[in-house]
């Protein structure tokens, strides 16, 4: 810790009077242990002086280990680069330590799954209700706890617990609420919704007054999996398949925490490849968002064109890598042999991405500037700089409400060091910004890779190590095509991992859609909750218990 | 020609006498004879006004008063009675809805009034309808004016009938307040008139005006005035909205359905047989008739109380019989006679409609009323299943009203487009505007049906049961429900009705016989060249056709199941889409003609009589000082006038 | 007897043309972007699958909800068979162009009320919109007939179709019933009551099988209406130019009808009333040149 002891951030410390119980985790994470009462201020002092953001909340159950249960508040320092873990100890008799959501909103969230999922209580939470598990699980099984195995059956409860809560206060009162005004429910079957989710608008008309949010409803059990059953250089794949279009952002996340963890160094060669194949999926993404954006507008010719486009893409993907999607090109250390870009392709990938841009910069100047886009998009949605900043919402979404922020240009990974990239912010934080904020996202991410491919190294794809260390704490950070993707690991024994905790971006920038619903109108609620991208099986990964065992859930009841 | 009088005086003494007998008795008996002896003797009415239209005879009598208090002259002396075909058309509407209104108020008054001072009601109903029914038989401009303040003080009584409730009696304030003024007017005009141009002679036949004459034009002016603020024509409709809710449902439907009718009865009087038509005065009634339709029908858009949208709606609609008036005396003063005896004939049909639908959707509102206590569209819904013969004859007049064929209330409007297509000039734009507010009708009427009858409620008031029906509240509103039918799919009905009317001005105006116009069979209506109308086919094919395709779907079973809510479990009442969520947007859209009127309601009707009430107390506390003196001197003055005039 | 012939022609006749016309727009729809569409007869085959089905009810009254879309779907056959089409004889003594035009507004209001009785808070909002929108849409028709009425002096369907006096005001007039005839017929910019992504399908989402069939063959057919109204008036009543006239002038309005649809995305209710309050002043204009005589 002493390399930090003159810093800003040793300053701090010194002045609460944590600095004795903080350690250095990594070069780049420190945590910060024995907080007690001084959380409030920490958390203050952290936001306040040293512009950091609080990112996720993540619950062990870490009894075997030392025989308590701890929650790690992490907050994420931008422009030096820096995690800071606050780590809160609970004690298994007596499970409960005090919240932080009447200071950060945003954590919201992050202390329900805790509850939902540890079993740890958060005093002062202003809505402790229920959040990923669904109604009908008994109330004190606590699925990511280490005396849970992963395919328990418990019986279901008879008495069904029906609760709907959103993330935001009541801006009119509950009664008042259900009794004046229509609840329209959007979801889980909608057309609107590519996935399951359930946003239940109140309506005066065709103006919406409050909107409340619920989710999760495809949990798979990906961590209790990942926990249990599988290898290190196993997760990568299920890490690829917790999303359909963030796939391989994931697995890159969880390789670059346990590398993190264990101090592995990836090989140039594997990074730059890493990089290719990141940005070929945000184009890949950004395109297929846009059609979903007008086909939602009620454009269906401009979703035809984008999807056309996309289909490029998607053989560029086959080329490289034998699949349109879901490549399985990770594994801790580097990239996988039979992954390589040989020297014969690339003169057809740049030509590829050469008529792909073409093609894409004549129509999207056409559309973006139909006056009907325009009417429907702008001043529709907005999100203020002060909400984005106090939900911690992250990706295009923030970048949209003039919050400049990109986990490639201040804390890079892979290969972004190497390459020269605008970040696009604007400022008006309405549809219309996100909109033009992936539009610019596709242009620089055509340039990054031409720039990759110009100067691939030639070193071995693999980092050679002997073993993996354990008990160590290592956070992986990229920056998906919807924002910030953190993973978080602690290692563990038997080449298993002992916690894992990938969290989405969706999960933070969903919060904030009950807030942009307000005052508008019922037409507009579709495209608001689409433009932050929403990734709903991003969001659900977190565990249930294994759905087949049997158990037949109806999903309409009386 | 006795048996039409006898008729119409067994009608008369019997209510006079279900009045007077009916203050003697208290509670559920007095309700029980005024309803059985008002019925009776409207249908006495309706008899003898079916005869006096069917045989279109003139039935006239005087019965002088001389002998009574001697030494009278002949302002006060005679007791003159003229039925024409005019008066027996309106005779007949106060009669079919009197009698309609008397069978049902029996149950509802006893029901929901329980020992109100039932007796006072009583006289005043009977009261009202013997007024009502001399207004439009007597000939006589003295007994005219007497007999039309009668009709207004007792209906004053009856809408402010809920003594406890401030709103009602401070709405029959309003109400009798506001008519008194207009009455006043009639009055004024009708001194100008027997001083000016009949030499004190107050008869009908003896008044003739020279319409192009400065003090006759005051005086038609004065009188107009006085008749509109009675027919609630914008700008003095607003008591109507106020007014209407309070009085008692069956009560509602006779003020609407009938009272506001006889100010247009003394209008046509007034236009065609105390002078002639001229181009100025058809356009002026027919501006005012249009701005009546538009401003009433767009306020009763926005409403969420169930009588009072329908009130508004009265506003609107008696806008579309004072439009059609208005062009009939314009295309007659034009000489374009065809076109004219159209528009009058679309006039008088719609109004005959208007009291025929707009009683039903009053009776209905009551029904509603007594089985659930509440008149807020935001909170009911689902009532046909508790009321079905109450829901179907609100079906059938809120599509009569909005003018869905077949019914009646399509013959009428279609008339009137007729007529104002084809002549050009302003009264076009009349018609343009005419048939947007027939769209506005047609929304405003879905969201009445729907939000009571049909889409589920979110809390029924009362428990969630509501109260039965009885039969002799659920038969009047059929009968006039079927009524409605009957008169849309065979105009022919309707039209021996009219057609005296027709005859009698079309006679002396000496329109030239070969404008034969209106063709007329069994279920058709056509204009000669101008426009065809099949309903009784159109009837026919819509339920054949329709009846025959459900019938093959017979075979196939039904799925029955609930509301999609997107396949997750939302309680009823939160789904529920309360009725001040209609059309929102269109409001919207139209909030600069909202915002101008509601500017306009505060300068002239809050802050004025507010300024000249202060400036009066201020007045009035000068006079104080020297009140005696002027009371005195006041009293001498009209005895002066008096003496002077006999 | 050779006129009722003639007349079971015409009305099976659009019965037949209304869904290939359909299957003519998604293809032309497809071509204009960029992929192969279905076949023309697509929209024929998705009618008899739906046909096949059992219909399904729910709502206050059950009855009525269903029963309101066959009284929509007669109340267009009816109208259907006043106006002529095909062959140019009709009955047109059923009525004037006023009841045509309130034929079309009652079959709307038939399957309004029938959608609100389900108590489907969609449909709730899909068909206040709607009505909102039909509003101002009967004003600009009224504006329209009213045209009509004066430079030809007649109401009557004989003498409307075609017409005889053709004035400046008239002809500026039929541009407006181009223009009204697109927004009533549920087609994109204005498609704002069944509006899929927004309101999963808004007024007729409560229907299913058997009357979700009626519901969709009532839209189309209210669109061949338009169409037909439009064309009358132009081309003459002779009766062997007129059918070939019709069909080519009908398949070439489709034609016209799909390519601006394809370049539209949906509009939002309050700009689609303002773009129709603009059309109502603009109506008012033609009928001030019409009653000057222009």
């Amino acid at each position: 810790m002493q390399q930090f002891s003159d810093s800003k951030i040793g300053d701090l410390l010194k002045k609460l009077g944590v600095f004795g119980t903080t350690s250095i985790v990594t070069p780049n994470t420190i945590l910060i242990n024995n907080v007690d009462d001084k959380l409030y201020d920490l958390c203050r002092l952290l936001i306040e002086e040293l512009d950091a953001y609080y990112s996720t909340s993540i619950g062990v159950d870490e009894r075997p280990l030392n025989g308590s249960f701890a929650v790690y508040h992490v907050f994420v320092a931008d422009k030096l680069g820096l995690y800071i873990l606050v780590r809160l100890e609970a004690s298994p008799s007596h499970p409960i330590v005090k919240s932080i959501t009447p200071i950060i909103p945003g954590a919201d969230w992050a202390e329900r799954e805790v509850m939902d999922m540890i079993g740890v209580k958060f005093a002062g939470h202003p809505r402790p209700y229920r959040l990923i598990l669904p109604y009908d699980w008994p109330s004190n099984i606590y699925p990511l706890r280490k005396d849970f195995d992963y395919n328990d059956k418990y019986p279901i409860k008879d008495k069904i617990d029906k609760v709907i809560h959103g993330s935001t206060e009541y801006v009119v009162d509950k009664e008042v609420l259900e009794e004046e005004y229509t609840a329209v429910p959007i979801g889980p079957y909608h057309p609107a919704l590519h996935e399951p989710e359930y946003f239940e608008v109140y309506v005066d008309g065709e103006k919406i007054v409050d909107a409340r949010y619920k989710g999760f409803f495809i949990h798979r059990g990906i961590e209790k999996i990942a926990e249990t059953r599988l290898t290190y250089d196993q997760v990568p794949f299920i890490a690829e398949r917790i999303c359909g279009i963030c796939g391989f952002t994931h697995s890159t996340a969880y390789c670059l925490a346990v590398e993190n963890a264990a101090g592995i160094n990836v090989p140039e060669r594997a990074n730059y490849i890493r990089s290719i194949l990141l940005e070929i999926e945000r184009i890949h993404s950004h395109l297929l968002w846009m059609g979903v954006a007008f086909h939602l507008l009620g454009y269906d010719t401009g979703f035809m064109i984008m999807w056309r486009i996309r289909e490029k893409i998607m053989d560029l993907a086959e080329e490289l890598t034998g699949n349109r999607k879901t490549y399985g090109a990770n594994i801790v250390g580097g990239i996988r042999k039979r992954f390589d870009i040989s020297e014969e392709k690339i003169p057809y990938i740049k030509r590829l991405l050469n008529s792909v841009k073409e093609e894409y910069l004549k129509y999207i100047d056409k559309i973006v500037s139909m006056t009907e886009i325009r009417k429907r998009t702008r001043e529709v949605g907005i999100l203020t700089h002060e909400d984005a900043k106090k939900y911690s919402v992250l990706g295009p979404h923030a970048r949209a409400s003039g919050i400049n922020t990109d986990v490639r240009k201040y804390r890079p990974y892979a290969a972004y060091s190497e390459v020269d990239f605008k970040v696009p912010v604007r400022d008006e934080g309405d549809v219309y910004a996100r909109i033009i904020v992936r539009h610019e996202e596709v242009l620089e991410s055509i340039s990054i890779i031409s720039q990759l491919l110009d100067n691939l190294p030639k070193t071995p794809l693999r980092a050679e190590f002997d073993f993996i260390p354990e008990k160590r704490i290592g956070i992986g950070c990229t920056e998906a095509p919807r924002g910030e993707d953190l993973h978080f690991v602690i290692t563990g024994y038997g080449n298993k991992v002992y916690r894992w905790r990938p969290r989405a971006p969706s999960y933070n920038n969903l919060a904030s859609v009950p807030l942009m619903l307000r005052g508008e109108k019922l037409a507009d609620a579709p495209i608001i909750i689409a433009s932050i991208d929403p990734c709903f099986s991003c969001t659900d990964h977190v565990v249930v218990i294994d759905i087949k065992t049997g158990r037949r859930r109806k999903l309409v009841s009386r | 020609m006795s048996l039409i009088i006898q008729l119409f005086f067994s009608a008369i003494f019997i209510l006079l006498i279900s009045s007077i007998i009916s203050l003697c008795f208290r509670g559920k008996t007095s309700v029980l004879i005024s309803s059985i002896l008002s019925a009776f003797s409207c249908l006495l009415i309706v008899l003898g006004s079916l005869l006096v239209l069917v045989k279109n005879t003139v039935v006239m009598m005087n019965i002088p008063l001389r002998y009574m208090v001697p030494g009278l002259n002949s302002l006060f002396g005679e007791f003159s009675i003229c039925i024409d075909s005019l008066s027996g058309f309106f005779s007949l509407i106060i009669g079919l809805v009197g009698f309609v209104a008397s069978i049902y108020g029996y149950k509802y008054m006893i029901t929901l009034y329980e020992s109100e001072h039932l007796g006072f009601y009583s006289f005043n109903y009977s009261m009202f309808l013997l007024s009502m029914c001399l207004t439009v038989i007597v000939s006589d401009l003295f007994w005219f004016i007497v007999f039309w303040e009668l009709m207004t003080l007792s209906s004053q009584f009856l809408v402010s009938f809920e003594k406890e409730k401030k709103q009602a009696v401070w709405a029959g304030y309003k109400y009798f307040v506001i008519t008194k003024a207009g009455a006043e007017l009639l009055i004024i005009g009708s001194l100008i008139a027997i001083i000016h141009y009949s030499g004190m002679n107050t008869s009908y036949l003896a008044i003739r005006l020279n319409p192009y004459d400065p003090i006759s034009v005051l005086l038609l002016s004065l009188f107009f005035t006085g008749l509109s603020i009675k027919a609630a024509l914008v700008p003095f409709h607003t008591w109507l909205p106020d007014a209407h809710p309070e009085a008692p449902s069956h009560v509602s439907a006779l003020l609407s359905g009938v009272m506001i009718k006889v100010p247009v009865y003394m209008m046509m009087r007034t236009f065609y047989m105390f002078t002639k038509p001229t181009i100025y005065w058809g356009l002026i009634i027919a501006t005012i008739g249009a701005v009546t339709l538009f401003v009433g029908t767009l306020y009763a858009l926005m409403q969420t109380d169930s009588k009072r949208l329908l009130a508004y709606h009265s506003v609107g609609q008696m806008g579309y019989i004072i439009l059609a008036l208005g062009a009939s005396i314009y295309l007659f003063a034009e000489k374009e006679y065809a076109l004219g005896i159209i528009a009058l004939f679309a006039s008088l049909y719609h109004l005959i409609n208007h009291s025929l639908f707009k009683s039903t959707l009053f009776l209905t509102a009551g029904s509603v009323i007594y089985a659930t206590g509440s008149r807020d569209l935001n909170k009911l819904g689902g009532l046909s299943k508790y009321m079905p013969l109450t829901s179907l004859s609100a079906l059938i007049a809120s599509l009569s009203i909005s003018g869905i064929p077949p019914f009646n209330g399509f013959i009428s409007k279609w008339a009137i487009y007729c007529s104002s297509f084809m002549s050009g000039g302003i009264i076009l734009f009349y018609g343009i505007i005419a048939m947007f507010i027939s769209g506005v009708t047609t929304a405003s009427f879905v969201k009445y049906y729907t939000t009571i009858f049909s889409r589920p409620a979110n809390r029924l008031p009362r428990n969630n049961q509501p109260a039965k029906i009885p039969i002799s509240m659920d038969v009047p509103q059929l009968l006039l429900a079927s009524l409605c039918v009957l008169f849309g799919i065979l105009p022919i009905i309707p039209y021996r009705l009219i057609k005296g009317i027709l005859i009698d001005i079309t006679m002396s105006y000496k329109v030239p016989q070969d404008t034969n116009i209106i063709n007329i069979g069994l279920g058709f209506v056509s204009f000669n060249g101008i426009g065809t109308n099949y309903p009784l086919l159109i009837a026919i094919l819509l339920i054949s056709i329709s009846s025959a395709i459900y019938a093959l779907t017979i075979t196939k079973k039904e799925i029955k199941y609930d509301t999609w809510t997107c396949g997750t479990f939302i309680e009823a009442r939160k789904i529920h889409y309360p009725a001040k969520s209609y059309y929102s947007d269109f409001e919207e859209a139209f909030h600069y003609f909202y915002n101008t009127c509601n500017a306009l309601y505060t300068v002239f009707v809050k802050k004025i009589p507010a300024k000249i009430l202060t400036s009066c107390k201020k007045l009035s506390e000068v006079i104080e000082e020297g009140a005696h003196m002027c009371l005195i001197g006041l009293a001498i003055l009209i005895l002066i006038i008096i003496l002077l005039m006999v | 007897m050779f006129k009722l012939l003639y007349i079971l022609i015409n009305l099976f006749g659009l019965l037949l043309l209304a869904p290939i016309l359909d299957g003519l727009e998604r293809s032309i729809k497809a071509k204009l972007q960029n992929r192969r569409g279905p076949s023309l007869l697509q929209t024929w085959y998705d009618l008899i699958k739906l046909f096949k089905k059992n219909p399904g009810s729910t709502g206050t009254p059950r009855f009525l909800v269903r029963y309101s879309i066959y009284l929509s779907f007669t109340t267009l056959l009816i109208a259907c068979i006043i106006m002529p089409s095909i062959i140019p004889y009709s009955y047109s003594f059923i009525g004037d162009i006023i009841v045509l035009v309130y034929l079309l507004i009652s079959s709307k209001i038939f399957l309004i009320l029938g959608s609100i009785s389900s108590g489907n808070p969609y449909s709730l909002v899909g068909s206040s919109r709607e009505v909102s929108l039909s509003m101002l849409a009967e004003l600009i028709f009224a504006e329209i007939i009213s045209v009509f009425a004066i430079t030809n002096n007649s109401l009557l369907i004989e003498e409307l179709f075609p017409a005889k006096i053709f004035k400046p005001s008239l002809i500026c007039s039929l541009i407006l019933l181009f223009f009204i005839g697109y927004v009533e017929s549920t087609r994109l910019p204005f498609e704002l009551g069944e509006a899929e992504p927004e309101l999963s399908g808004g007024i007729i989402l409560e229907y299913t099988g058997l009357d979700l069939a009626f519901a969709y063959y009532s839209v189309l057919i209210r669109r061949i209406i338009y169409s037909t109204i439009l064309i009358n008036i132009i081309i003459p009543g002779n009766v062997f130019i007129h059918p070939i006239l019709y069909l080519g002038c009908l398949f070439l309005l489709t034609i016209i009808y799909s390519s601006i649809e394809a370049s539209f995305g949906r509009l939002r209710i309050d700009s689609a009333l303002s773009i129709l309050n603009k059309a109502v002043l603009i109506g008012g204009g033609i009928v001030v040149a019409a009653v000057l005589g222009l």
